[in-house]
């Protein structure tokens, strides 16, 4: 179904209506409808950076459903979820070590 | 076939989220890591999969051309370490971004920090990435696309299934008549939006259970 054949429709009851307002009721219902349903699943690939913990995520991602990982075969391998990344970092962290130096690479740290 | 055992990702790689953002980290199987030592997990720092032979570099000003013995296969913005010139070899040259517009598809850009060093050529010298190539596929479940024209269809333009198209109808229709104020279809339209997006997807055979006749 179209734009217009939705327009079309809602014109039968209510008349003339203005093109923007539609859309802008159309794209509502689509937000919404995505916020209910989540079965719209999409992939995007990107290069893996040496030294950076963050990706920006896009303004279109709702839930993250899985990431891999190119392995030196090519093919891609799912990665684990950190249930608790606060936990497995905090305890990396050695306490007796002296040669201990800053991060020299972008934002890595736990918000 | 059998084919080479994996190098990476059997480092442990793992993520987590905010809301705006994804952190990949995985073991730090370097043991002279450059930015910390003595930590288990840190982001990743192995070698990039993109290489090449640089056979000559060419400067002017700040600007160093480099010519590699095959296509590169860089981007705009790309990192990579260079080693092996002759006059080029300052520190910077560990990690510096490329330019690749308006260059061939066996050349490429780099500004470098002190405008130093002459033509080099007859070199072997290497460029390998500071990354990954496509190395991280995310896959996660999108707000649909968005409609600014009645020519867009809505399950090609906004990837919304066509069994949800009456869906967005009884929507718009709800609105409008809350708009103009009579509640009562609007809640009518409101309850059979409701119902469509709650029953979808809708059973391709009408068959629920198997069926067993009586004999």
């Amino acid at each position: 179904m179209t734009a217009k054949n939705i327009i079309e429709q809602i014109e039968k009851l209510f008349g003339r209506q203005q093109e923007q307002y539609m859309f802008q009721l159309m794209n509502d219902a689509l937000d919404d409808i995505a916020s209910h349903k989540r079965n719209f699943t999409t992939s995007k690939i990107t290069d893996l950076k040496k030294h950076q913990r963050w990706y920006s995520l896009d303004d279109d991602v709702v839930d993250i459903k899985r990431v891999e990982v190119l392995d030196t075969n090519d093919r891609y391998v799912l990665v684990p979820k950190l249930a608790d990344p606060h936990k497995i970092l905090r305890e990396d962290t050695d306490s007796n070590s002296t040669t201990w130096t800053a991060s020299s690479g972008s934002d890595d740290s736990l918000t | 076939m059998a084919t080479n055992k994996r190098t990476y990702p059997n480092s442990n790689f793992a993520w987590y989220n905010d809301e705006d953002r994804l952190a990949i980290v995985c073991e730090d199987t370097t043991a002279t890591s450059g930015e910390r030592t003595k930590e288990k997990y840190d982001s990743f720092q192995g070698t990039g999969n993109l290489s090449a032979t640089i056979t000559g570099v060419t400067r002017s000003y700040a600007l160093a051309t480099y010519t590699t013995s095959s296509a590169h296969g860089l981007v705009d913005g790309d990192r990579v370490s260079i080693s092996g010139t002759t006059n080029f070899n300052d520190a910077a040259l560990s990690n510096q971004t490329v330019t690749v517009t308006g260059f061939s598809t066996i050349t490429f850009g780099m500004t470098l920090s002190a405008a130093s060093g002459g033509t080099e050529s007859g070199l072997t010298a290497t460029m390998t990435s500071l990354f990954i190539d496509n190395g991280l596929r995310i896959t996660y479940t999108a707000k649909y696309g968005t409609i600014d024209a009645q020519t867009e269809d809505l399950k090609t333009e906004a990837g919304l299934d066509s069994g949800l198209h009456p869906a967005v109808v009884c929507y718009i229709k709800s609105r409008m008549f809350e708009d103009s104020g009579d509640v009562q279809r609007a809640q009518y339209f409101r309850a059979m939006y409701d119902k469509m997006v709650k029953q979808y997807p809708l059973r391709k055979s009408g068959v629920r259970t198997l069926s067993v006749p009586r004999l």
